[in-house]
Order: C-alpha cells, then structure tokens, then sequence
C-alpha cells in the first residue's frame, strides 16, 4: 500500500476526522462566526452529521471538502436561526450621518474619518487579524451574517438575500453599516494613539 | 442664465450625491457593477470628498485583511488550535 492509499484510507476513518481536520473546520468556523465556543459547536456537529450521512459520501470530493460543505450549511442554518435577534437593533445605534437639516447625509462631525497610516504589510498581520475579528464579533448578528456572506464566502446578492430574507437594498444598507462599525472599531483599536497596538 | 447654462447646472446637480449615499455606493461598487448615474456620482463626490476617499482606503485594507485571512486558513495556517479537551470531547460525541 502507498502512502496515498493509507491517506485515503485514514481520510475514511471517521475516528481519525478530529484530528486530521479539526483545526482547519474550527478555524474556518472562527473566521465567520466570530465565537469560539460557537464554531466549537458547529464543527461538532458537522463531525456528528457527517458520521451519520458516511453512507453517502461518494468520495467525487476530498473529505476535507466534503466537512467544509457540511459546515458551510450548519453556519447558514446558525446565521438563519439568530437572525431575528431582538437585540440587533440596540447594538446598531451609531449615528454616522447627519439625519436633518442642510447638511442631511453628510458625516456627523463625531465620525468623520481620520487618514489611517497604512503599512503595505498591515492587512498580513495577525495582530491586526486579531483586532479585526474582535471587531466583527462585536457586529449585531444579522448584519455580520450578511457581511460574512457576502465579503467572506463571496455568495452572491441573491443567494444571501435568499438565505436570510432580506431585501437587496436592505442588504447594501447592512454591509455599508457592518463597514462603517468595522472601519469605527479598527480605529478605536488600532490606529488610535491611545492603544498599545499602534505601530 | 440662459438655456444651456440651466441644463448644466441642473445635470450637474443630478451627480450630487452627500457622503451617506456616495459611501454606500463605493461598498456597492466592491461586489457589482455599478450604474452610470451611480459611478459618475460617486467619483464626483470622491474628487471633492478627502473623509470618504479616507474611508475608500480604509474599507479597502479591512477587505484585503479578510481575504488574506480567508487564504491563510485554506492553506492550513491556523490562529487557533483546537485544544486536547475540546478534541477529546468532540471525538468523544462521535463515538456515542
């Protein structure tokens, strides 16, 4: 038997599955979840559901391709059920645009950008990664649902409309939000003087 | 004013979009394509706007920062292990 059988071969073992691709689910899941206790849960359950439906895995994808397709669903399904979060509405409470008067949709003077000092290596840093994903768990659910769809599994406008019922419009509305806390939250930070993390 | 000067200005007030809407249309305009009226207003406002061709810059690092996050993770590099209680406990409900 070569090397590639006995990979094969240990690939189709469910009991070896934890450790061959535990870290790669449990990080996939972090990246678009944002918890970890939460993707915790979800890779267990993809190991769970995959177990039981082993019968049909027909081996036309990788095993590691086949979790991740699993995975993937269990994330959408977890958006799904915590979009009707009620809190979401107290989380998204910033005002970054003037709501009356001559000046209506032009910056509030509270959030006008400041010029950030990008380092052409700063979007490989894992310092920064760090603070970005602390960033995008602190977004209301649905809206980091809807921003993780579509900047980070790339699902088009109507499947994420789809999948979480939502109008387009609405979902333009999100993104730009999830953006703007986003760009917020980095600054605060990152890029203020004030934290330890300014380089 | 005559005719041709009243056209002007009313096409020009057409493009003439406030921040709110132009920053909306550069987070558009990373996923789609966008309309004629919509590009034309958005680089109209980006030419005057210094705080939105800012946050142009800056929404551009967070997105870059995603992908590279994204592309580490696909090529095995991970942030974070999966700890021996949480591998045993896993394994553990597989078994069951």
């Amino acid at each position: 038997m070569n090397t590639k059988d006995m990979n094969t071969g240990q690939e189709q073992n469910p009991n070896t599955w934890v450790d061959l691709y535990g870290n790669y689910l449990y990080n996939y899941a972090i990246s678009r979840v944002y918890n970890q206790e939460i993707a915790e849960d979800l890779v267990q359950e993809t190991f769970l559901s995959a177990v039981k439906a082993i019968e049909r895995f027909e081996g036309r994808s990788t095993v590691k391709t086949w979790l991740t397709s699993i995975l993937k669903r269990k994330i959408i399904d977890y958006y799904r059920k915590n979009a009707r979060n009620k809190e979401d509405a107290l989380l998204d409470n910033d005002q970054f645009f003037q709501s009356e008067g001559i000046l209506k949709g032009h910056w509030e003077d509270s959030e006008l950008p400041n010029k950030w000092e990008i380092d052409s290596e700063l979007s490989q840093n894992n310092e920064f990664h760090q603070v970005l994903k602390e960033c995008l768990s602190h977004l209301p659910t649905k809206m980091a649902a809807t921003f993780t769809m579509k900047e980070v599994e790339g699902y088009s406008t109507e499947e994420t409309c789809k999948e979480l019922d939502i109008s387009p419009s609405n979902l333009w509305v999100m993104i730009h939000r999830a953006k703007l806390k986003l760009r917020k939250c980095i600054e605060k930070k990152w890029f203020s003087p004030d934290t330890k993390m300014y380089k | 004013m005559n005719f041709f000067q009243k056209l002007y200005i009313k096409t020009i007030k057409c493009f003439i979009i406030p921040c709110e809407r132009a920053s909306l249309l550069m987070t558009k305009s990373e996923f789609e394509k966008l309309s004629f009226k919509e590009l034309v207003s958005m680089r109209m406002h980006l030419m005057k706007c210094k705080y939105c061709r800012w946050l142009l810059d800056e929404e551009r690092l967070i997105s870059t920062s995603i992908k590279n996050n994204k592309f580490q993770i696909e090529n095995d590099h991970y942030f974070i292990n999966l700890s021996n209680e949480q591998r045993d406990k896993i394994k553990k409900k597989i078994s069951e």
